[in-house]
This record gives C-alpha cells, structure tokens and sequence, in this order.
C-alpha cells in the first residue's frame, strides 16, 4: 500500500472527502449491525447473558466514540491496538457462551457486526491489517463451529453463507479504501512531478534570459573591437588593443564556461564581482569545480567578502576560482596590486599570502551536513601567512 | 608560436597545420611532443579519437583547448596525454608542459589540478590529505610559491605531491604505453612506491 505524507499537497487534499464519505458510511453500517433484535430475540440461549451484554456495549463505544472522532476530524491513533485486542478478546469471549449448534443462527449476532466495527478502528491502516483482522475473526468463529458434530456440512454452508456478509463486505469497502487512497496517492505524485517540471523550466528560462543578457553585453564591448580590427582602424600591435582584446576573450571564455542548469547563488555574487572588475579593465579568469550545497547567507557573505575586495583592487589582472571538494567549499582570489583584506568569520576561514605583486585571498568554510544549522561563529579562525 | 620561440632553451615548431594527418608524416612525425587542439576534430563526440589514435601510435601529447571541463580533462588523461592546458593557462603552463611531455612526465596545470581533485568517477584513484592539500593549493593559487607557503612545505615537495597524484591518475583506467612509462619513471625516481600504486579506492 501507499503510505501517504499528510495533508501537504492539492491531489491528497482532493481525496480527504472521499475517504471521510467512506469512514462515515462505515460508521453508520457499524451502528446499524449493532441494532440488538439478535441479542433479544435470543437472551434465553445465551450462558451467561452478561458476557454478551458486555461485548455488545463494548462495540456500542467504539462506534459511538467513532462518531465523536468523526465529527472532531480525528483519528484513533495508538489508541485503536490495545481497544482492538479488547474487542477481539470480548468477541470470542461472547462466542464461547453461545451454544455452537446455535453459532450459525441469529444468536451470533456478534459474527455480523465485529467486521464493521474493526473496520472504523483500522480504517486508515495499511490493507493487510484489515485482512488479517478478518481472518482471525473468520477463523475463530469457523473453529468454534468445527467443534459442531452435528450435520457439519448444513452447519458449514450457514456459515459460508452469513461469512459473505460479515467478512465480505467489510473487506470490500477496506479494498475501495485502499484504491481511493492509492489514487490519491498517485495524483500526488504525479502533481509534485508536473510541479517540479514547472519550477525546472521557469528556473531554465531565467537563466537562459540572463545569459542572454550578458551575451548582448558581447555586441557593445566585442563587436567594436572586431570591426576595428576587420577595417583596421585598430592596430593588433597597440598594447591597448591588445589589453582590451584579452579582457574581451577573456569574458568569452567566462561565458561560454557557464553551464549550470540551477542558480547558485554564490557562482552568482562571484560572477557579479568579476563583471565589475572587468569593466574597469582588469583581465579575469574563472574557474568553478565541484560540488557544493548552498551555504547559509552569513557564510556565504563571509565566503565572499575577502576574495571579493581583493578582486576589486586588482590592478591589471586576476584569477578568481571556486572549488568545491572534499567537504571544503573555497572561493580564492589570486591578484596583482591588492591591499590586505579583512579576515574570516562566521566559520570561514581565510587566508592571505604575497609572493612579489601577487596577492593570494583564500577563503574556506567546511561544509556542514546540515547548511541551516545555527551559530557557526564556534569555529570561527583567521590566520596569515606569507609566502617568499 | 611565439612562446615557443621565446622559450630558453627554444622549441622548435616543425609543423603546424589544422590536419592532424600532419603529423604522421614529415616533418611532423619527427616531432617530440604533439599539442593537440581538441576543437580540430570536425563531429562532435570524435575530440577523443585523434588523441587516443596519437596515444596508441606511442607519441607524446599535450592537449591545449579551449574546453574548460572537468570530465573532458580527466578523461584526456585517462587516455594518455601526458599534460591538458587549457588556453586561459597557455602563456605560463604551455611551454612547460610540452617541455616535461618532451622527457616522458607529466605536467598539471592548475585547471587539471581542480579537476582531478574533483572527479567523482568511480575509478578514479585514491588520493593522500596531502596531495589533495597540494592540488587544491595549487588550483587556487596558480603559483608553486604561494600554495607552498600557505601549506608550509617547500615548492620542491609540493610538485612531489600533485606528481605523485598525476602518477595515480596514470595508474588507473584504460592502458597506454605514454602512461606506463610515466609510473616506471616516478617508481624510477623514487616518487611513489609500489605500496603506493597499489592502493586503489575503497568504495
């Protein structure tokens, strides 16, 4: 059977009605099996009278309990195990002080309305629970009536025939219980599919539209280069030529890279910072690789600050990678002529190191198992070296 | 090219043609190295057949393009170029790496460095803390002297730990003689061990 998460989509809500009709047509049926013309019509036979009494009010509760629930929009939860080994208990108690050859006849009234009654409590359980429950009950009353020498096949046949009833048609509304909710279960999924087909493809078309946009970007800055150089207007032995030509290829290469198929918003702030430091004419690489989950904001802003103000100090020229790998999620600068940077925090750790007029900015985070937990300022370390 | 012109010792450039067929025959077929432009290849889904056609005719390349992937980087080494540079990194890592294909080594680039350290094939090889230490200092820095500071040991150890890993990489996957020739040269020069060698994943 389907097990069903409650209530969080439009598909399962859509099922609800249905399977609450059903739970109080079993619940009116379970009523009206109780009605006690049997229990009348043969109080003489019954040794004692109180053990059937008992068990007859013993169901009454469940089913007027039933009705309660029903009206407060509850269920029986835990409670239904231990008042279902009651009723099955206080129904075999009853049968037992029915005199067999009389367990075929209307003085097992009880064989007629335990069906129902273990229906309202398994209602919402799996099928085979039901089924199982039907069995023992089956079985219990065919085991008292075996026990019968009289006439055994005339005796059978009344109980094959009043069992049609009793384990019958409870077990068909269980099994028209058990579709409705396989439906619903299936229209659920199939609604979280189309839902999330929905989310890709508007997620796609935004990222193609922006992509889009910095593509265009190409026809201002690229394109009057080309021509220069097509109707030599521009001279390829200029060095400012040169420069402009190599930050232009330079954002090509950055372009034609960008393949993800889901915003990340930190690639996003990344690529932002390079778009500004490439229109004041600083030639940038970048390189993405790796995987990593989305950081929480905080880490993501302190993942970023340091790398981000040495890439908007560089002088002519800088590297920018992002490397997500063995449980370390990186954002490093590498550029010419940049001033010292802040130092890490909220778990990030950042570290500084100079070679000549190369400024290396490395910030690291570690990443968490779960990215939303709370006060990562535990870890929080900042330390420098510097190199030769 | 004018790199290869400026290089100290130079390197001479017998041919360069956009046919790979040039270098089976003279001149091109004297040649030591062979750097190869993956976009030659005119279908796409073929950029793996000239090299691997390369590799088998036992001649030593390094793969120079324009494609930035990871997968495309790993698999070119798995199929035996000694060296991929991407052509962001050619002006400091081309003349290098065809220098190294020329003895039989290897050369990794920071860009193959991030890749290698991020393959999650399920053949790829095992690496120690302190070679993925290595390859993530090195693709981050680009610079032999800051990534060894940074970790605290000398530039020298530092190229033994991103060869050493180039070496596992060589190790594993489809065989070609380029590749054997790189691990008998790193068990040679004492780079690895054969402990080291055999050591494979463990998942």
């Amino acid at each position: 059977m389907v097990a069903l998460s409650r209530g969080d989509d439009g598909a399962q809500v859509a099922a609800e009605p249905f399977l609450r009709g059903l739970r109080i047509a079993v619940c009116v049926i379970a009523g009206f099996v109780l009605i006690p013309s049997g229990l009348i019509r043969n109080a003489d036979v019954y040794r004692p009278l109180g053990v059937q009494l008992a068990a007859w009010a013993l169901l009454a509760a469940v089913v007027a309990v039933e009705a309660v629930l029903l009206v407060r929009h509850r269920s029986w939860g835990r409670a239904r195990y231990p008042v279902l080994v009651l009723v099955l208990a206080t129904s075999v108690a009853a049968l037992l002080t029915i005199p067999p050859e009389q367990a075929t006849s209307s003085a097992n009234w009880i064989y007629g309305a335990l069906g129902w009654t273990g229906l309202i409590l398994l209602f919402d359980r799996p099928l085979p629970w039901i089924g199982g429950f039907l069995a023992v009950h089956g079985l219990s009353t065919a085991l008292v009536v075996i026990g019968v020498d009289r006439a055994p096949a005339d005796i059978g046949l009344n109980l094959l025939v009043a069992s049609l009833g009793a384990l019958g048609f409870p077990l068909a509304t269980a099994l028209a219980t058990a579709t409705v909710r396989r439906v619903a279960g299936q229209a659920a999924a199939a609604s979280r599919a189309a839902q999330q087909v929905r989310t890709e493809e508007a997620v796609a078309v935004e990222l193609h539209r922006a992509r889009q946009d910095r593509f265009a970007g190409l026809h201002d800055s690229a394109l009057p280069l080309l021509r220069g150089l097509a109707d030599r207007t521009l001279d390829p032995a200029d060095p400012d030529v040169q420069r402009a030509c190599a930050i232009e290829a330079a954002r090509m290469r950055r372009l034609f890279a960008e393949t993800d198929e889901t915003p990340d918003p930190l690639l996003h702030e990344v690529r932002h910072g390079v778009d500004f430091a490439e229109r004041r004419g600083v030639i940038v690489e970048m390189q993405a690789r790796g995987r990593w989950p989305a950081p929480p904001p905080a880490v993501r802003r302190a993942l970023l600050e340091a790398p981000m103000a040495a890439l908007a100090t560089a002088a002519t020229r800088a590297r920018v990678t992002v490397l997500g790998a063995d449980d370390v999620l990186s954002v490093s600068v590498v550029a010419d002529g940049a001033v010292e940077p802040s130092s890490g925090a909220d778990g990030v750790e950042v570290q500084t190191a100079r070679d000549q007029d190369q400024m290396w900015v490395e910030a690291r985070w570690t990443i968490q198992p779960t990215p939303a937990s709370p006060s990562p300022s535990s870890t929080t370390t900042a330390r420098s070296a510097t190199g030769s | 090219m004018s790199w290869f012109d400026h290089a100290d010792p130079p390197i001479d450039v017998l041919v360069a043609d956009d046919r790979i067929s040039a270098v089976w025959h003279p001149p091109g077929s004297d040649a030591d190295v062979v750097v190869l432009d993956l976009q030659l290849t005119p279908t796409r889904g073929q950029e793996f057949t000239a090299l691997r056609a390369l590799v088998d005719g036992g001649r030593r390349v390094v793969v120079y393009t324009q494609d930035l992937s990871r997968d495309t980087a790993v698999r070119c080494i798995d199929i035996g170029a000694l060296a991929f540079v991407t052509k962001s990194e050619g002006k400091e890592h081309l003349v290098a790496a065809v220098r190294a294909a020329a003895g039989g080594r290897s050369y990794t680039p920071p860009a193959l460095s991030g890749s290698m350290l991020t393959d999650d094939a399920p053949e790829r090889p095992q690496l120690t803390a302190q070679e993925s230490a290595a390859l993530r200092a090195w693709f981050n820095s680009s610079s032999k002297n800051l990534a060894a500071a940074q970790l605290g040991i000398s530039p020298k150890t530092l190229e033994t730990y991103i060869s050493r890993a180039r070496v596992r990489y060589a190790n594993v996957g489809r065989a070609a003689k380029t590749k054997s020739d790189l691990v008998a040269r790193a068990l040679e020069d004492g780079l690895v061990g054969l402990d080291d060698l055999a050591s494979r994943p463990e998942e």
